[in-house]
């Protein structure tokens, strides 16, 4: 199938992604889920679990600035965020969060607060590649 | 690598379930997986999805395609499921529902109707997220068994 140099661009991105360990099958199976009905599903989803996963990271937050630190709540907080992660094929995100659910474990305060901004910064990481992705792919969908 | 292929077949029918081809990085397009129900399945199937995490529901409302209906709350669910008793033919539920503990609702619904439960997660240790290709496979065996 030919391509042209945007949509070969796309796929290089796309392959990069799972590369470099940003995504991971679950990603796959998102896209195996789009059809003619619904074109744009995997936009979608990310999309969604962007806005859903502000409000939980909000959650964490909060009970991080709690004392002493309920590491109960923490670790369920970040069990729901992982487990949406998880959903859109976010590989690095998730293992993130499974670092942080081990200093909960180990009742690591500093192990938290540590941790969690490196769950943050991952997920910004891949949202902003992800909007990236998304738009070059819509390009080179219109430059068809 | 290459593709995989579940199929279900009934009498005079040869209807693909699903098929996943195993290629990372490759065309532009995603590579289509055409959820072929058979007639008899799509009108027949009613689901109601349980799960808190609103982009768990939203794909699972995607895969599944029958007639779906979702919901995030464990309590709202019951209470649907009372209202109209014969309108669903299996429920699908994360474990960890707002609204109840942990297995009451699969307890309820168990007392309550003689509808099939499928419980999506196990518990925290493994992480509440939708493993659709277990799904799949859970799936296809839950179609047999409610076919057959």
């Amino acid at each position: 199938m030919e391509r042209n140099p945007l949509q070969r661009q796309v796929a290089y991105m796309r392959r990069s992604l799972f590369d470099q360990g940003y995504l991971d099958e679950q990603f796959v199976q998102l896209e195996d889920l789009q059809d003619d009905a619904n074109p744009n599903f995997v936009e979608e989803i990310v999309t969604l679990f962007y806005t859903d996963s502000a409000r939980l990271i909000h959650n964490i937050e909060q009970a991080l600035e709690s004392r002493p630190l309920d590491f109960i709540r923490l670790d369920d907080y970040m069990h729901q965020f992982k487990g949406s992660s998880s959903s859109i094929g976010a590989k690095k995100v998730k293992n993130e969060c499974t670092q942080f659910r081990e200093h909960c474990s180990a009742r690591s305060a500093e192990g938290c607060v540590r941790t969690f901004q490196q769950v943050k910064q991952e997920h910004t990481i891949l949202r902003r590649k992800l909007e990236t992705y998304f738009q070059l792919a819509r390009q080179a969908g219109l430059a068809n | 690598m290459g593709g995989e292929t579940h199929t279900i077949r009934r009498e005079g029918e040869v209807p693909e379930f699903w098929r996943k081809d195993n290629r990372l990085g490759g065309t532009n397009k995603p590579y289509k997986v055409n959820v072929v129900v058979s007639d008899q399945f799509s009108t027949g199937l009613k689901v109601l999805v349980v799960d808190d995490d609103v982009t768990r529901l939203r794909i699972l409302e995607q895969m599944l395609r029958y007639h779906v209906t979702t919901c995030s709350q464990a309590t709202i669910a019951l209470n649907i499921l009372r209202e109209k008793k014969d309108c669903f033919d299996i429920v699908l539920s994360d474990a960890r529902v707002p609204g109840m503990i942990d297995y009451k609702l699969l307890e309820h619904v168990g007392l309550e109707t003689d509808l099939p439960i499928i419980m999506m997660s196990a518990d925290g240790r493994t992480g509440a997220f939708v493993r659709i290709e277990a799904l799949k496979n859970i799936w296809q065996y839950v179609v047999r068994k409610i076919t057959l």
